[in-house]
């Protein structure tokens, strides 16, 4: 459940606080999910899913292809460089941000290394 | 431990770096900053959901008088049902916001030299020109002396509440996408004396003409008589716009050209100061510039001309073609009081063209002189501090200008030093100063809001009696079948020679503007004789009945005498007919110049000029979009303009100083020996008239030939020709480019190329008969200026076609039709 709830913390959080809701809840969820493993790939990835979606809504109002690629060629970009650029943004934003988050949580809750050491040489005992 | 604290120090980096480059951009590299841009719910994508006006819709604006309902039509064109004019200029300024910010701030910005602060660095050229120009001076100076109490100023006061009323309303998703490209913001208020800027910006662009400063330099080259002969006073071919009873057919008034003569070394510095004033970016470029695009056309016709035995009154202003359209269309409702239908700029109160219950009207420009520049003597001309006049020094009023980025700093300085006569410019170590009647003390918009609730013809002239610039032929017809114009604005009276046609002496008051001629005194026609009137930019006056100097150097003739002659040849015309001579594609410039081609071609005895002869021989004149011959004609036109007027090129690689109107051309071609044949560049040959022309047409056809191959469907004028409509800032996403329409140089619906955006901006006809008013109309465009409407360019293919639309105008809320009812908005005080 951790990936689709984060897809709909990034889109609730679009609409409070815009873009910044990839950095912010990114960081967030990286903090709360610091113990998975590939946390920051997962938030990624979910933070390009809810862009997806909010991008699907505003299709359903027009054009959305056609306006992106006049946007691009407004920008003095290719259209496939536009989308390349919608596609890793949220990505690209988010991931670091989970990482940092997660990681800040392992430095200063650092995961009980003691016990898995213990398991380790009991088995290497045994 | 380690590995984790570099894991986590690298992923705070890159955050820190993308957050950077989506929060601030990179302006060096033109990158805006992406997370606001590309944000998904507040960023551009989020244009397409406001892209359609909803259905219904409630708002509020802080002190209006009562509620008030503005109904949307399917065209989405506003109609404003309001109990009060103030209501309804509310109405008005909260629609068009809606519709127009980023254009009325831009407009704004543009004509008060404070571009700096929307577009940051790169506007400063443009602001400093500006400034330079007076534009923000001249607003100021025209608002403060406003009379606050003033129907204009009320009106002002009222649609800048509409405005803020919106803006208010506006959010990061509503925001036009154009900010969000420029990084920017939206303004925080819209005040009331911006619509005064506005004003201003017209005249800029319809009253800033360096005629003088080309006639200058071109006597700087070749004598001041060859000059006055090249850029005369007068045209030679009149069809002038105030008729001469009896006449039946233009005038001519040829001359034969006088051969260049020496430098006139007096006008030397006033020349070098004027080479470089010239060329600023602001500068009107001259019609040989835009092809004759910039300009305009209307006529009325009288009842005893028309089918339905009532007055019929067309016009279409030929300005810069944009995207968002320079107007905004509207109808506003005051019951007993106000019932206005038309176009108004975005930022400006009122409908400036259109008609109400009982008058229709609409605007060319007249054109004409209505500025001087004067080279001054200063003290220093490194740092000047005083100018001497009449023998005594005179202190120079310095100006600070200063220019701030969007965060409120500076980025430029500059200081521009005032004469008694305007703002100056100092280029080369040369001083000009420019008396502009732009300049003055005014208030046009009492005129436009008194002349909207005008009831005849001569109640809205008088209205419009306070409008000083830019001059406009004003037509106007009412339902009485009166159908009038008269050129309002100030023109100069000068002293001397009573001409202001180069750069002046700047030492002696003697030089000054001694007065302005009255409105008698001003071009006009009331129900002449012919039965209906035509303005086309074309000189107002005829000189052999009028001799009275408002200008020179007047555009060509040629739309004035298509419209006159198709107007001379129906006297039973209808709206039909109107609309169709709107885009009559016939051109009188090529029906007189084309047969020299045609002469020349046969007899050289060439085989490719005779196929070349052949088909402008063959041609009908028109510039229908299959037709090949205009092609060729264009393409030899240009090459045979740039080889005759070498004389005009000051230095070798250097474009012509100046180019004569085809009308002169045309007066040279008159005379085959003319020494303006030879091309002084080749030493020992003299060049005659025939041989230019055969050269010239053989070139263009060879050219033609190797880039389109055989004369063909490739040859034809619509892949060739053509007009551009370019977004405001031409964000090239956003631009319609190269449309295809049957319009040319000299057309009456002219276009300026393939390179060009300018053309026929709004298309009207009224019919006013004793029992109702009927009208329609189109630009090019569509009302919204966000590019993910459907309402952005939803009239462009109509309007390419010389299609109209039907207008409707319910005079009563209960009496819209339903079915034409796109949007509701329902305003609460």
């Amino acid at each position: 459940m951790f990936i689709p709830l984060a897809v709909i913390l990034f889109v609730a959080a679009e609409f409070l606080i815009g873009w910044w809701a990839l950095p912010v809840v990114g960081f967030v969820l990286g903090v709360v999910g610091a113990r998975r493993n590939f946390v920051g790939v997962q938030i990624a990835g979910a933070a390009l899913a809810a862009w997806g979606l909010l991008f699907a809504w505003s299709a359903v109002h027009g054009e959305l292809r056609t306006f992106l690629d006049a946007l691009a060629l407004s920008m003095k970009l290719e259209p496939g460089q536009l989308m390349a650029a919608l596609t890793a943004l949220p990505a690209l934003l988010a991931g670091p941000a989970a990482g940092l988050g997660s990681g800040l949580r392992n430095l200063l809750q650092p995961v009980a290394e003691p016990a898995r050491t213990a398991r380790t040489v009991a088995g290497l005992g045994a | 431990m380690a590995r984790s604290l570099v894991g986590t120090i690298g992923s705070a980096v890159t955050a820190a770096a993308l957050l950077f480059v989506c929060a601030r951009g990179v302006s060096g590299a033109g990158i805006p900053p992406l997370g606001p841009l590309l944000d998904p719910v507040h960023g551009a994508a989020a244009a397409l959901r406001f892209g359609d006006l909803p259905a219904s819709e409630k708002q509020q604006i802080p002190g209006l008088d009562a509620d008030t309902r503005v109904l949307f039509d399917v065209r989405g064109v506003p109609h404003v049902y309001a109990a009060n004019t103030r209501d309804a200029y509310r109405a008005l300024g909260y629609a068009v916001a809606r519709d127009r910010f980023f254009q009325m701030e831009l407009t704004y910005r543009a004509a008060s030299g404070t571009l700096t602060e929307l577009a940051g660095a790169r506007a400063l050229p443009l602001d400093k020109e500006a400034r330079r120009l007076g534009l923000g001076w001249a607003a100021e100076q025209k608002w403060a002396a406003v009379d606050s109490n003033s129907e204009g100023a009320r009106a002002m006061r009222a649609f800048a509440d509409g405005v803020n009323a919106y803006r208010a309303t506006m959010t990061a998703a509503t925001t036009p996408v154009e900010y969000k490209l420029l990084g920017a913001q939206p303004m925080a208020r819209w005040e009331p004396k911006y619509s005064v800027y506005l004003l201003m910006r017209m005249a800029l662009t319809l009253a800033h003409d360096p005629n003088d400063l080309r006639r200058t330099r071109a006597a700087a080259l070749i004598g001041r008589d060859a000059a006055d002969a090249l850029f005369p006073r007068n045209n030679p071919l009149q069809e002038p716009i105030q008729p001469v009873a009896g006449r039946t057919a233009p005038r001519e008034a040829w001359m034969p050209l006088p051969p260049p003569g020496a430098p006139d070394t007096s006008l030397l510095a006033p020349a070098k100061a004027a080479g470089v004033v010239e060329h600023t970016a602001l500068a009107m470029p001259s019609s040989d510039e835009t092809g004759d695009a910039l300009g305009s056309n209307n006529w009325a016709i009288a009842p005893q001309r028309t089918a339905s035995g009532g007055a019929l009154l067309a016009g279409d202003p030929h300005l810069d073609l944009s995207l968002p359209s320079i107007w905004y269309e509207a109808h506003l409702v005051v019951k007993d009081s106000l019932d206005v239908y038309g176009v108004t700029f975005p930022g400006s109160p009122t409908i400036v063209i259109g008609f109400n219950q009982n008058v229709a009207w609409t605007f060319t420009n007249t054109g004409g002189d209505v500025a001087d520049y004067f080279l001054e003597e200063v003290d220093d001309p490194k740092a000047p501090t005083r100018y001497k006049l009449d023998g005594a020094w005179q202190p120079l009023t310095a100006r600070i200008e200063t220019f701030r980025n969007a965060a409120g700093d500076t980025v430029a300085t500059d200081t521009v030093h005032y004469t008694h006569r305007g703002p100056t410019m100092n280029e080369n170590g040369h001083l000009l100063s420019f008396r502009w009647t732009a300049h003055d003390p005014s208030n046009e918009l009492d005129g436009f809001v008194a002349a909207t609730r005008a009831t005849s013809v001569a109640a809205w002239q008088t209205a419009m009696l306070p409008y000083r610039t830019p001059t406009q032929n004003m037509l106007v017809a009412d339902r009485a079948g009166t159908i009038a114009l008269r050129a309002h604005g100030t023109y100069p009276i000068r002293a001397n020679d009573g001409e202001g046609t180069y750069v002046r002496d700047g030492r002696t008051r003697a030089n000054d503007w001694t007065g302005t001629f009255d409105v008698g005194d001003m071009p006009q026609a009331l129900n002449p004789e012919q039965g209906f009137i035509v303005s086309a930019n074309q000189q107002p006056f005829d000189p052999a009945v009028v001799p009275r100097f408002i200008g020179s150097n007047w555009p060509d003739p040629w739309r004035a005498i298509r419209l006159n002659e198709m107007l001379r040849a129906d006297d039973k015309v209808t709206p039909e007919r109107v609309r169709q001579m709107q885009t009559d594609p016939l051109n009188v410039r090529a029906r007189l110049i084309a047969p020299y081609f045609v002469r020349a071609a046969e007899r050289s005895g060439d085989a490719t000029l005779a196929a070349a002869a052949g088909l402008l021989r063959d041609w009908d004149f028109r510039y229908t979009l299959d037709a090949h011959a205009p092609v060729l004609f264009e393409a030899a036109m240009k090459r045979a303009i740039r080889n005759t007027w070498d004389e005009l090129i000051p230095e070798k690689d250097k474009p012509p100083v100046a180019v004569p109107a085809n009308m002169i051309f045309l007066e040279a071609l008159r005379d085959s020996t003319s020494i303006w044949w030879d091309d002084r560049r080749t030493a020992g040959t003299a060049e005659t008239r025939d041989g230019l022309l055969a050269a010239s047409l053989k070139a263009a056809y060879d050219s033609l030939t190797q880039t389109h191959g055989p004369v063909g469907t490739t040859w034809a004028w619509s892949k060739t020709g053509g007009i551009n409509v370019h977004h405001l800032v031409n964000l090239a996403g956003f631009n319609r480019d190269r449309l295809a329409v049957t319009s040319g140089y000299g057309t009456v619906a002219p276009a300026s190329g393939a390179t060009g955006s300018h053309g026929a901006s709004w298309r009207m006809i009224v019919e006013l008969t004793k029992d109702r008013r009927t009208a329609w109309a189109i630009y090019p465009g569509g009302q919204s200026g966000n590019p993910a409407s459907t309402r952005y360019d939803d009239r462009l293919e109509k309007w390419r076609t010389g299609q109209l639309d039907s207008l409707i105008v319910p005079e009563t809320e209960a009496a819209f039709p339903k079915a034409r009812i796109l949007s509701a908005l329902d305003l609460r005080p």
